[in-house]
């Protein structure tokens, strides 16, 4: 409780230390101001090997360039879908997906069940006197053991 | 099961496009995580029978996937891609068939079947010269120790009403033959120490994705036959145990001595495989419920660090060209983030916290100690040699001067990158999902 009350005294301290923060992050748009010219620079190469046509720089705009994923040393297109996929499918769907299915997902492996018929069979059998679990698996009356005869020389392995 | 199995036949068709494969892959690994709904013994829901079939199934799945990714050399060599995939697909399905099946037959049937891939994806696609002898070893010592495990199980089929593993609970052999006959087989699969020799053989020979679904799965098969088996051989099981188990642990600490002493970053890591499946065995054998629980995370724990190593060694062989641990010197500085997951591999090898690998062992030393207190210095002095190679391993390959004539090398894609995530990801997530079923 005066935990509670003492932390609601820190607003006060803590808002002197957001307002430099708030302060110093000026959200000022940096596009290019209406008297600026764009820079033209070299024609840029197309990507595809053997392909001789060069990019006409001024009529489209500059591409990035393609960083090798490693799915394809040739095709982008076939590099970039293949990262998508595998990062889509193997990540969001494989890795996320089995984990919240495994944290949410309903009393799997019937854990909560079993704790819940626990309480309700110790209530039971203390409400008739029995201990909460008989030493006996079974009841002993209902077990027929062989006689001695019967057994003759087999084997006992405990 | 025959779900999956017609999933898995219609990967057949995608064979051609691999982006698309792979994801497919991954969702199908998705869907089967989701099938977790009941644990019982007994096919409900989708194929698994419990939580070992389950888990395994998972493995497989997913090993495939990131066999696929690691194996784009295959693709850009044009070194007869549709049927790399097609054999992995392939063995997927055998795969999927063997742990989601309750019969012991079908099993058998899978079992054997998985061989046929991996023979002709190590002869196929493998490196050197040496792969035809390696392939050969692989094939002939699994198939001669798996006569006997035909023979018996059609044996106890004659004998007993059914194959299934729900008529498996009453131990009801006392026969010696049948014991070794059934057992022989899975020894040999793990492997122990002295049905190890195709191990090394065949991993240095196997391409990359050959020794990614070799020591992620195919070695689990071994251990997944024995805790099927043994609670039909029980009795004959606990006399047999002091054996088992000597060969174990001894096999064990043999092979983590010899791992150390290895040249080849490959062999060294097959080693190390030999040994970790040891520990399995010393599980299993014990015939208790942590034995058992703590092969179960070794095993998973296992697939998933074994296959990243393959996976981290098949790296370093693309670009330079060598395994030796002569000549691969000065990691750290030539590929500094390529060492990040050199660490974090290397040090979940050797069980390291937080890693399921230490879940493992805590529960195999416990099951140790009380099968028999003086294992705790032959399965002490196994993590401890497991500490030593894979510090080993680390040091030589990232530390030191780096051999001028291989000192140029790019770290690495985001296509290994990613490969490596996909095995250390699940890898650190399954520490509280294994310690929770366990528990």
């Amino acid at each position: 409780m005066a935990f509670v009350v003492r932390s609601g005294r820190l607003v006060g301290p803590l808002r002197n230390y957001l307002r430099p923060v708030a302060l110093a992050n000026r959200c000022i748009s940096t596009s290019n101001k209406k008297d600026e010219t764009a820079v033209v620079t070299e024609k840029i190469a197309s990507h595809k090997p053997g392909d001789e046509s060069h990019v006409d720089v001024v009529a489209t705009p500059a591409r990035k360039k393609w960083m090798n994923y490693g799915f394809s040393a040739t095709d982008e297109t076939e590099d970039i879908a293949t990262t998508h996929l595998v990062s889509f499918f193997g990540i969001t769907v494989a890795i996320v997906g089995t984990v919240l299915a495994y944290m949410y997902g309903p009393d799997h492996a019937l854990r909560d069940w079993a704790q819940r018929e626990a309480y309700l069979l110790v209530r039971e059998r203390e409400a008739m006197g029995l201990p909460h679990i008989d030493p006996n698996y079974t009841d002993e009356s209902t077990i027929v053991l062989p006689s001695e005869e019967e057994l003759g020389d087999f084997e006992i392995i405990i | 099961m025959l779900k999956f199995l017609f999933i898995a036949v219609s990967l057949f068709s995608l064979t051609g496009h691999w982006g698309v494969l792979i994801s497919f892959l991954l969702v199908i690994s998705f869907v089967w995580g989701l099938s977790m709904e009941n644990f019982n013994l007994g096919i409900v829901g989708l194929a698994q029978l419990d939580l070992l079939s389950y888990l395994l199934g998972f493995l497989s799945v997913w090993i495939t996937a990131l066999m696929l990714m690691m194996s784009l050399s295959v693709k850009v060599s044009k070194n007869f891609p549709a049927v790399f995939s097609g054999l992995s697909v392939g063995m997927l399905f055998f795969l999927l068939m063997s742990f989601g099946t309750s019969d012991l037959i079908i099993f058998y049937i899978s079992f054997e079947a998985t061989l046929i891939p991996i023979f002709l994806l190590v002869m196929g696609w493998g490196y050197q010269p040496e792969r035809v002898s390696a392939s050969l070893y692989l094939l002939f010592y699994t198939l001669a120790a798996s006569l006997p495990l035909l023979l018996s199980i059609l044996w106890v089929g004659s004998e007993e009403m059914s194959l299934d593993y729900t008529f498996f609970w009453k131990a009801r052999s006392t026969s010696v033959l049948l014991f070794w006959g059934m057992v022989l087989a899975f020894l040999v699969k793990l492997p122990v120490y002295f049905g190890h020799v195709w191990l090394p053989k065949a991993h240095v020979e196997a391409p990359v994705a050959g020794s990614m679904i070799l020591a992620g799965v195919l070695l689990k098969l071994g251990g997944y036959g024995l805790v099927r088996v043994f609670p039909y051989l029980e009795s004959k099981l606990s006399e047999s145990s002091s054996l088992l188990m000597s060969v174990s642990v001894v096999g064990g600490v043999l092979a983590s001595l010899i791992c150390i002493r290895q040249t080849d970053c490959k062999s060294l890591v097959a080693y190390s495989s030999v040994a970790h499946m040891a520990l399995v065995l010393l599980g299993v054998v014990t015939n208790t419920f942590l034995g058992v629980a703590g092969a179960v995370v070794i095993m998973i724990s296992h697939g998933l660090c074994s296959s990243g190593l393959f996976s981290l060694v098949g790296m370093i062989y693309e670009r330079l060209g060598t395994r030796s641990l002569v000549l691969i010197r000065g990691l750290i500085s030539m590929a500094p983030i390529s060492s990040m997951w050199w660490f974090l591999f290397s040090v979940s090898n050797m069980a390291a916290p937080p890693t399921p690998n230490l879940l493992g062992e805590i529960y195999l030393f416990i099951v140790s100690l009380g099968w028999w207190s003086g294992t705790v210095l032959l399965v002490g002095l196994l993590s401890f040699m497991a500490g030593a190679y894979n510090l080993y391993l680390f040091i030589t390959t990232q530390h030191g001067g780096e051999i001028s004539s291989l000192s140029l090398m790019s770290d690495f894609s985001f296509r290994e990158h990613i490969v490596l995530f996909f095995h250390m990801g699940p890898f650190i997530l399954l520490f509280p999902f294994l310690s929770h079923f366990f528990s």
